[in-house]
């Protein structure tokens, strides 16, 4: 196995809402 | 006895004999070869100290624990975030898009009073205070031409100054530059605009009622709001009309120095089977086949990166942070950390809902009345009470989808609205980890 996280202490957490949290569009949810 | 983990997502990666597992709970990615995977599938582990410490292989009961503690994370998270709170002034717009899905809407061109501009901020200064929140106004076309119009823009924008509070702008474009000296002297947080391609096609998507074309003006407001360093949020609207576009679309963004703007950001949006809008729905790509469409566009043109990082589910979010997001319990941010009104009074749970008087929660003018019943059943739906979520292992990176597109399609607010997770990680694992594979 080979992992992909390179970040093991979380100093922020987020939150993968449906609209890509970290780019929030302004549009609300939309699909 | 421990078990494999009933939230580990384990799926092929794009173009590799490789497999990706994945647990959001625990927030571990791991690439596995082939032939690990047939372990896992055959339930044959040969490395079960380093699946157990990973937290793939689980206490079932331990595992409900966790579920339920970051449940309550994620409660406590969402209820610091900021709220986004939309207004529509009217939903008169300058353009005949041909898949307009407000076409059917009730448009009697009345523009709002200052009383009621007034009672809205009232509204959202005692309903969310000590939130954080910005506001958007929404449409329709908020950026419409002639002084009774900019009359209520400016009003609007100056409450929102008085009230700190941010304004972003939904607008076809067409009217920007008209508008962007009177959006500078305001705090704008960012305005929306869309482009479906280059001017051909673009300008037979999205011509002005009753023709005209519109790509040149639209092109020339991004120029001068980007100058006057408005953030640019553009949106591109997707089917199978336009998707080809995409490359020349990225590649005129690139050679017009927009994508090396700090505040210029894109986003794709699917066209998608919202409301009644789309008679014709064989133009329409689902979920999975426009990003198969774009998955094999970016191969072809890499170039299409510097345009737009498709979020491909988790995939984009693991590769540019180094961790898996936090899980998500639900992805529809209605009535949690979003709210529309209109300038008929009505409040509404979101974008997709507003304008469609039948789905109002209530309204805040002339005077406030809420459907407490309805509103809670928008507040509780995540996959902890949608009951097609249950026994999903997908379901903390699928959130349970939009709730106005579950009840459009299933006559049920608590119904799902899936989200095609194994094959967005597979193409996104593929496209940012090429080197680890």
């Amino acid at each position: 196995m080979k992992s992909l996280i390179k970040k093991h202490t979380k100093t922020e957490t987020a939150v993968a809402q449906c609209c890509a949290k970290t780019s929030k569009n302004v549009a609300g949810c939309h699909d | 006895m421990m078990t494999f983990s009933k939230h580990n997502i384990l799926t092929p990666i794009a173009g590799s004999d490789k497999f990706i597992l994945l647990n959001l709970l625990r927030g571990n990615a791991d690439i596995l070869t082939a032939e690990k995977a047939r372990e896992i599938r055959e339930e044959q582990y040969t490395d079960v100290d380093e699946y157990t410490a990973k937290g793939y292989l689980v206490d079932p009961e331990q595992d409900e624990r966790l579920f339920r503690q970051r449940y309550l994370d994620f409660l406590d998270e969402r209820d610091s975030d900021e709220i986004q709170v939309f207004f529509v002034p009217w939903y008169a717009c300058n353009f005949g898009c041909s898949y307009c899905y407000q076409e059917g809407y009730s448009n009697e061109h009345q523009l709002p009073t200052r009383e009621l501009v007034d009672r809205f901020f009232r509204y959202v200064h005692e309903t969310f205070a000590g939130r954080r929140k910005y506001l958007t106004l929404f449409g329709g076309e908020p950026l419409l031409d002639g002084p009774a119009y900019r009359d209520v823009v400016q009003y609007f924008l100056e409450k929102a100054h008085h009230a700190g509070l941010e304004t972003a702008i939904v607008t076809n474009g067409y009217l920007l530059s008209d508008y962007v000296e009177m959006l500078s002297r305001h705090r704008i947080r960012e305005i929306q605009v869309t482009l479906d391609g280059l001017a051909r096609v673009h300008d037979l998507r999205r011509p002005l009622k009753g023709g005209g074309v519109t790509f040149d003006r639209i092109v020339h407001g991004i120029d001068q709001a980007l100058a006057l360093d408005i953030a640019i949020n553009l949106r591109v609207v997707i089917d199978r009309e336009n998707i080809s576009e995409l490359p020349a679309l990225a590649a005129f963004a690139i050679q017009r120095g927009w994508t090396s703007h700090p505040k210029f950001k894109t986003q794709l949006g699917r066209n998608y089977e919202l409301h009644t809008c789309q008679t014709d729905r064989s133009k329409l790509l689902s979920r999975v086949e426009m990003f198969q469409e774009i998955y094999g566009l970016v191969q072809q043109h890499p170039e299409i990166l510097q345009f737009h990082k498709p979020a491909f589910s988790i995939a984009k979010f693991l590769f540019e942070n180094g961790e898996l997001p936090s899980p998500l319990y639900d992805s529809c941010p209605g009535t949690k950390t979003e709210w529309a009104f209109d300038y008929t009074g009505r409040i509404y749970s979101c974008t997709a809902t507003v304008g469609k008087a039948a789905e109002s929660l209530g309204t805040f003018y002339p005077t406030v009345q809420k459907n407490e019943e309805l509103i809670a059943r928008w507040e509780e739906r995540d996959v902890t009470t949608i009951s097609g979520c249950a026994e999903c292992n997908l379901r903390l990176a699928c959130g349970g989808g939009c709730a106005s597109v579950a009840f459009n399609t299933m006559g049920d607010l608590h119904g799902t609205d899936c989200r095609p997770i194994n094959e967005l990680v597979s193409m996104g694992i593929s496209t940012y980890f090429k080197e680890e594979l």
